[in-house]
């Protein structure tokens, strides 16, 4: 904490401002950023400093505030600040999700679901190499079950979506994979490749909120334990995510079935 | 371990923010948690109890500077204890809205159930009313069936609750969080529990002074005098004359716009002033009969 009391010192120091003053803008800073990570969406510094009334005040104040808070967020309340390498754009991560703690986290329903289909898509990017085209992914969510875009398939018949699933996602897959994954939440990003003059397609990556969140190992160990394998079974995946996380092969044994 | 760390308090934070409203059995599996207790160690319950307040206490101190509190709570009908985060300062309503995650017009809406609840004599409301409140909410059309899913929306985060078969009171979760805003409406007819001297909206009145008490309060001097159950009663603190531990509901004052007369019985403690004001709310004119 005495990170955050130097700081403290050296803004009164410097800047001519009282205690309260600066406890005031923290505070609001604090709860700003606790109130809008509530719907995940990433958090525009502009919003935030407009909201902690920060504006009127000497623009120099603003990082070292946000700092401030950031120090804060993260010695009590266990959550980290994670300043998207983009434009003053953030997102909070939490720290706790390393161990089981999920049984405090109360998800709704809706929110589970949410959480479950995010995670099998990142899953399914992750395994494509790092990225899937847009065909390719709804043509998954279709035999997954809650897609359907009304076309018939060739293929033979398609799951039944159920109602009550479809509900969860507001009855839309492709708006809620666009608006809430992409744009929203960030947890996947859209890159538009152009082919030639008359052909363009879409592809879908990992978003910096999933960069930020998700470790690609837990993922993949999820993904070996379903297809009940080992995970030298995925070799090029295998290879690349333990090059990328710098892990040995021992770190994927499968026994840990705690993964959740 | 005996005291609680760091990472300890923000396990016991998370878990307080996430869940909202807690039983004692939560807060406990939530201690047991964020203390990294052992399966088989036991804890006795005088550990237990010292164990919750220093972490409660730890994570308050920190937390204060944001305005939060944690703090515990007690159901007004059944004495039932809860714990929650809750804020202490008056935040603006966009903040509010945001914090308590509503949709548009859900707050507005909730104040003007509360406010029609604490206009009531009895302090609930029957559902029909509050769906005709819906029609009040400003800035934002709110239908009827978007007022429905608000109303199971608040039931269930404990903004409000059902008590007799359907009828709407304000939730442990409104008393606790909205208190400042509960004695704004009240104003100078707030009541507080002469036992523990705190805000009461539901409880049992003295049938000769009027004094209201907290049941829960009630119930532990009745039982410290030697009665229980039903009939249970406990010496009004004002004029020592026994009072039931019972929530006062006047039958007779159900759905106020309808009754052209209530019989009130003994009047209120409230000034004349305060009595004028109230009747003025009122549609129709009461017959006092003192």
């Amino acid at each position: 904490m005495s990170q955050a009391a130097n700081l403290s010192k050296e803004l009164l120091n410097e800047y001519n401002i009282s205690n309260d003053d600066l406890q005031k803008m923290v505070s609001d800073a604090v709860t700003y950023f606790l109130v809008a990570d509530q719907k995940k969406s990433i958090i525009r510094k502009a919003d935030l400093v407009k909201a902690c009334d920060l504006t009127r005040r000497d623009r120099k104040l603003q990082d070292p505030i946000i700092k401030l808070a950031a120090l804060h967020l993260n010695n009590i309340f266990g959550i980290e600040v994670r300043d998207l390498s983009k434009t003053s754009t953030y997102i909070l991560v939490n720290k706790l999700s390393e161990i089981n703690v999920g049984e405090f986290l109360n998800w709704s329903d809706r929110e589970a679901a949410h959480m479950g289909l995010t995670f099998i898509i990142l899953a399914l990017i992750l395994m494509n190499n790092d990225r899937i085209n847009e065909e390719a992914l709804f043509d998954f969510l279709r035999t997954l079950g809650v897609y359907d875009d009304g076309t018939t398939h060739i293929r033979g018949g398609n799951p039944q979506i159920e109602e009550e699933v479809l509900e969860l996602f507001d009855g839309d897959l492709r708006k809620f994979v666009n608006e809430t994954l992409v744009s929203r939440q960030h947890y996947l990003k859209k890159e538009r490749v152009v082919q030639n003059e008359e052909s363009e397609q879409y592809f879908y990556l990992w978003g910096d909120r999933a960069e930020a969140e998700v470790k690609p190992s837990m993922v993949f160990k999820m993904v070996c334990g379903v297809f009940k394998c080992e995970p030298s079974m995925f070799k090029e995946q295998f290879d690349r995510i333990r090059q990328r996380e710098n892990l040995s092969e021992e770190d994927f044994a499968l026994q840990d079935q705690s993964d959740k | 371990m005996t005291e609680v760390d760091d990472y300890g308090q923000q396990i016991f934070l998370q878990g307080m923010m996430s869940r909202k409203v807690l039983k004692y059995s939560e807060v406990n599996n939530l201690l047991e948690t964020a203390m990294r207790k052992d399966a088989d160690v036991q804890w006795s319950k005088d550990e237990r109890q010292s164990l919750l307040l220093s972490i409660i206490n730890k994570v308050n101190k920190a937390i204060k500077p944001f305005h939060l509190v944690i703090k515990k709570c007690v159901d007004e009908d059944n004495g039932t204890n809860f714990f929650m985060l809750a804020s202490v300062t008056k935040r603006s309503r966009e903040l509010m809205a945001a914090a308590f995650e509503f949709k548009k017009g859900e707050l507005e809406y909730l104040e003007l159930l509360a406010t029609s609840i604490l206009e009531e004599e009895n302090k609930f409301v029957s559902s029909m009313k509050a769906m005709n409140c819906c029609s009040k909410v400003e800035g934002v059309r709110f239908t009827l069936h978007q007022a429905d899913e608000a109303v199971a929306k608040f039931k269930r985060e404990k903004w409000l609750k059902e008590v007799y078969d359907g009828k709407l009171a304000l939730g442990i979760r409104f008393i606790s969080e909205m208190e400042e805003w509960i004695k704004g409406q009240l104003g100078e007819d707030v009541e507080r529990c002469l036992l523990c001297q705190k805000l009461v909206v539901r409880g049992c009145r003295c049938q000769n002074c009027r004094q209201l008490y907290h049941k829960y309060c009630g119930e532990k001097l009745a039982k410290l005098r030697g009665g229980s159950g039903a009939e249970a009663k406990f010496s009004c603190k004002n004029c020592s004359q026994p009072v039931a531990c019972e929530i006062a509901v006047d039958a007779t004052v159900e759905d106020r716009d309808r009754t052209p007369q209530s019989q009130r019985g003994a009047s209120r403690r409230a000034s004349d002033e305060g009595r004028v004001k109230e009747s003025r709310k009122r549609v129709i004119i009461e017959d006092d009969s003192d």
